[in-house]
């Protein structure tokens, strides 16, 4: 019977080790679907192929999110974001400045679909349709501070809300989908460790 | 033949097999190439640090798709700078790969900037947003794109919304911050599409 020496078994054992750690270390994705709203319920998606994927590095402590939209409005701008459900907020999340502040560090009463509750957002990025409607958009947030966030993640009806260089602070700040959804305050619970 | 020789032929067969998709893997995804951006053709006074700012693309041939990634690096804080392709042309096809041209493609329209007049058409492939340190990074897939040689420079406008709903419109958010290669308009990258 062929034997292995106990220095190439060290080895093996080391190696799976390192794949186990690593594994752990990006955590697995998570892909949840977007629903309509929370301001507007006529936008143009295919709900069954668009998405959003996120993962936690906890070694890095970054957040990597991937939104996907399908068959939306062709050519058209969707601002993209992170809706924290919160009393107060730091004021920023990762590198991106938090917004939706009344005062200091305290969250913003809004009611949506009948619901009331405190939010304040950080802006993230841009989703731009090709002439099919689709588009992706990728960004790797962080490092994070420690801790636990309600969530809801939000594609806005234009881009500049908040942000230079855009339609400013208009109808574009509408929310045309959110997720996890279907209603505000539907939240996704994503821990920092 | 025993079958510890056919055995060991397997391997060296499994062994070739692989080195050849590997090889095969790597022509199809050509090498990245990695270029800076230079100031203009509209505005020049636009913040940007131009040693970490750059863009890097390549063209897979297998798939007929440029990736491209915008990469800004001290711009803006929490500036939208919409991206695309400036394409040198005396007639252009009504779209580059999934995104429309600018105007419906056609002929190609005369412009001067910095004093050199071409014939253009333009592409918009998304936006890139900076952080609160003026950073920020977009990539996009493009394809599959019609083969053909493409002269063309990338280009960062001053705004989003240009040729795009949802944005600033078709204003000063359209004009020029940032060029590759540049610095003069006109210098042109060669994209070969096979």
């Amino acid at each position: 019977m062929k034997t292995i020496s106990m220095k190439r078994l060290m080895k093996q054992l080391w190696i799976v080790a390192l794949l186990l750690s690593a594994n752990a270390a990006f955590g697995a994705t998570t892909n949840q679907k977007w629903t309509a709203g929370w301001d507007n319920f006529g936008e143009p998606l295919n709900y069954t192929k668009s998405k959003v994927s996120w993962s936690v590095n906890a070694t890095t402590k970054k957040l990597t999110v991937t939104y996907t939209l399908v068959s939306a409005t062709p050519s058209k701008l969707y601002q993209v974001d992170l809706a924290f459900f919160c009393s107060t907020f730091a004021s920023t999340f990762g590198q991106f400045p938090v917004q939706g502040f009344t005062s200091g560090d305290n969250c913003q009463t809004v009611t949506r679909q009948g619901i009331t509750a405190s939010a304040v957002y950080a802006e993230v990025g841009v989703v731009t349709t090709d002439m099919n409607g689709n588009g992706v958009f990728a960004v790797s947030i962080g490092p994070i501070a420690s801790g636990t966030y309600n969530v809801e993640f939000r594609a806005l009806d234009g881009a500049g809300c908040a942000l230079t260089g855009g339609a400013g602070n208009g109808s574009d700040c509408a929310v045309d989908f959110q997720s996890p959804g279907p209603t505000f305050g539907d939240t996704t619970t994503i821990t920092i460790p | 033949m025993k079958f510890a020789t056919f055995a060991r032929q397997t391997r060296i067969a499994t062994a070739v097999v692989v080195v050849a998709l590997l090889l095969s893997a790597t022509f199809a995804s050509a090498a990245a190439t990695t270029q800076k951006w230079t100031a203009g053709w509209d505005n020049f006074g636009e913040p940007l640090n131009y040693s970490k700012s750059k863009i890097t693309w390549s063209v897979n041939s297998t798939k007929h798709t440029l990736t491209a990634t915008f990469t800004l690096a001290a711009a803006k804080p929490s500036k939208l700078y919409q991206v695309g392709l400036n394409f040198f042309c005396t007639t252009f096809p009504v779209s580059f790969g999934q995104f429309p041209t600018d105007g419906g493609g056609g002929t190609c329209s005369t412009i001067t900037r910095q004093g050199v007049t071409k014939t253009v058409a333009a592409v918009e492939l998304g936006v890139v947003l900076t952080d609160e340190h003026g950073n920020g990074t977009f990539t996009v897939v493009i394809g599959p794109i019609a083969s053909g040689t493409y002269d063309l420079e990338f280009q960062t406008r001053d705004g989003v919304g240009c040729q795009l709903k949802g944005g600033a419109g078709n204003g000063s958010d359209c004009n020029d911050d940032f060029q590759s290669p540049g610095p003069t308009f006109g210098d042109a990258t060669t994209i070969t599409i096979p």
